[in-house]
């Protein structure tokens, strides 16, 4: 109700104002306001007039209140910036205005005066509207006004002929009312009645518009994820690219070489043995780097693939502790040449039944991870700890860290966080990968420690991998 | 001619020294930035091979250095990366490189390369 009512005074004080006049529509209800803002106060000044025909200060205040209430309606409608209304309003206005007027100079009412304008209007009126019930409604009011002069000034409404003023006031005051009245009314009967088909429109463009807001916001949001998906493409093709470039230059080049040596040989038509031990060097080159696409191909493939069904678990037995300290024994060199430690910190050999190859490959992504955002001769420290049936291993290091909006996103494949550093490389491939594995061993990998530049990751896994019948003992049955 | 090769892939490492040393070149390598730097210093070779990606300094900060350190020496520097990209070229040259390659690049395409730098 409170919200009504700074509406209905916004729109009081404001409606004229803000009308602007970009449009005709606006310009008009403009101008009806102006005058129905001057109009009634135009009448002031004949106070002193007022009083020395005895017609009391208080008595034309309420008059003037009432015709004020009258205008307030005008205002409240006007909001809907109509033009019929606005010239509708201007003929009430306009009415009212010399009706007053009339009044207060002692003069009886000048019923073909009214009529002149009721005519002027209904042209006016006619012309523009073809809604015949509006008109009809216009026309009511420009006949009641001189009929109810005509009635209160002849004889035939039996009045006592005091020719006071008081009678005179009374009359002023009725008249207002019933004048306002007949505008409530038929603003009332213009709003519900036959607006309600231009309201509707109304509304229908305000929603629209609001809905053409909401829209514009969701396009430029999908816009603006679209541009951060295509960074994030881009940056993936870059790492790619180099992925794939390291081991291709190796697989030429190896292949030159041995080709290279082969051909000396033969040109040289000699007798002399191809090194076979060179061959075999070459040949081993090229083996590692094939394996080095083969594998980033795997990474790949196994990503792009829809559902799970690459991730079908075999489980085994096998201890903990051996695994992690082969896969740490194979990453020291990387880790070395970055004088970092790898440190696997009380760690009692636990003896796990799951998926030794899942759990291996996410460890090492993790460690992988590590390494690549390590500080400089800091420290690797790799927790095991047991719960019940649960293992939980956390990987800490000291490094750049992750930005806090990056902590979720870091797992989506492609993604690289945005502290890293060009030069560092990687596919952006590791993280998601490693939630994949340890997802299928029914584990979960999460970002626990994200303060100043510690970084601590989480795994969780079952120390016994349910195989699936156990998981869903109904289904078996 | 001396040849220095840093590169913090060591296949890499294994592929180009072969090959140069092959080629007749005196070739001596370093696996990261630092390391390449204390060898240049040590070695002083007449050509520098240098990786773009590397763990510790990138090669264009590597070649900048050097650049900076010993105005009046000689040595020409190769840029040879497994980035790609249309700015390396000209960071490259603005880093005081002599040359920008790609990899891969065909092992005779390199050597042409080496011999005319």
């Amino acid at each position: 109700m409170s919200n009504f009512f700074k509406n209905f005074i916004k729109k009081l004080v404001f409606t004229g104002v803000e009308g602007s006049f970009k449009t005709s529509e606006n310009r008009g209800t403009l101008a009806t306001n102006l005058i129905i803002i001057w109009g009634y106060f135009a009448l002031i000044p004949l106070i002193p007039f007022l009083e020395a025909n005895n017609i009391s200060f208080t008595t034309y205040g309420i008059a003037m209140l009432s015709s004020a209430c009258s205008s307030a309606f005008v205002f409240y409608f006007n909001s809907k910036k109509k033009y019929n209304i606005a010239r509708f309003q201007t003929f009430i206005v306009i009415c009212i205005l010399g009706w007053n007027a009339a009044f207060v100079f002692g003069k009886s009412f000048n019923g073909i005066y009214y009529f002149f304008i009721a005519l002027v209007y209904s042209f006016l009126l006619m012309s523009k509207l073809p809604r015949f019930f509006r008109i009809l409604s216009y026309l009511i009011v420009f006949v009641s006004m001189p009929l109810v002069d005509y009635l209160s000034h002849s004889n035939l409404i039996p009045v006592t002929k005091l020719h006071s003023s008081d009678f005179s006031v009374m009359l002023l005051v009725i008249d207002t009312l019933f004048v306002n009245a007949i505008i409530a009314t038929l603003l009332f009967v213009e709003k519900y009645y036959f607006d309600s088909q231009e309201d509707t429109l109304i509304n229908m463009n305000e929603n629209l518009e609001k809905l053409v807001e909401k829209r514009t916001a969701l396009l430029l949001k999908s816009k603006l994820d679209n541009l951060k998906s295509d960074q994030i493409k881009a940056q993936f093709l870059a790492n790619i690219s180099h992925e794939v470039r390291i081991p291709v230059q190796g697989v030429m080049g190896f292949t030159d070489l041995a080709v290279q040596r082969i051909g000396k040989v033969r040109k040289k038509d000699s007798v002399e043995a191809i090194d076979i031990e060179k061959i075999s060097y070459h040949l081993d080159g090229i083996k590692k780097s094939s394996d080095r696409l083969m594998s980033l191909l795997e990474k790949l493939f196994l990503l792009t693939r829809e559902g799970n069904e690459a991730f079908t678990p075999a489980a085994s037995e096998f201890g903990l502790s051996t695994v992690l300290d082969e896969i740490i024994e194979n990453l020291d060199l990387k880790a070395n040449d970055l004088n970092l430690n790898l440190n696997s910190l009380d760690t009692e050999n636990i003896e796990c039944y799951t998926d030794e190859t899942f759990l291996r490959q996410s460890l090492r992504c993790l460690l992988e991870n590590a390494i690549q955002y390590s500080d400089k001769g800091s420290d690797i420290n790799v927790r095991v700890k047991q719960d019940l049936d649960i293992v939980t291993m956390f990987i800490e290091n000291t490094g750049v860290g992750v930005d806090e909006s990056d902590m979720e996103e870091i797992f989506n494949p492609f993604f690289q966080g945005s502290r890293t550093d060009k030069s560092v490389g990687g596919t952006g491939l590791g993280l998601s990968l490693c939630r994949k594995y340890i997802e299928s061993i029914n584990g979960e990998v999460s970002l626990t420690d994200n303060s100043r530049n510690r970084t601590q990751f989480t795994l969780k896994f079952p120390v016994k991998l349910k195989s699936q019948s156990e998981e869903h003992p109904g289904l078996s049955l | 001619m001396k040849i220095l090769l840093v590169d913090d892939e060591e296949m890499m490492i294994e592929l180009f020294s072969e090959l140069l040393s092959e080629e007749g070149y005196e070739v001596e390598t370093a696996l990261n930035g630092n390391q390449g730097i204390e060898k240049y210093k040590s070695f002083a070779p007449d050509l520098l091979v240098l990786d773009l990606m590397m763990p510790d300094l990138t090669g264009f900060e590597v070649c900048s250095y050097i650049r900076e350190q010993e105005k009046d020496s000689s040595t020409k520097i190769l840029l040879l990366t497994g980035m790609g990209g249309n700015d390396i070229e000209e960071k490259g040259l603005k880093a005081g490189a002599n040359g920008v390659l790609f990899k891969p690049i065909p092992i005779d395409k390199l050597i042409t390369k080496i011999s005319q730098v």
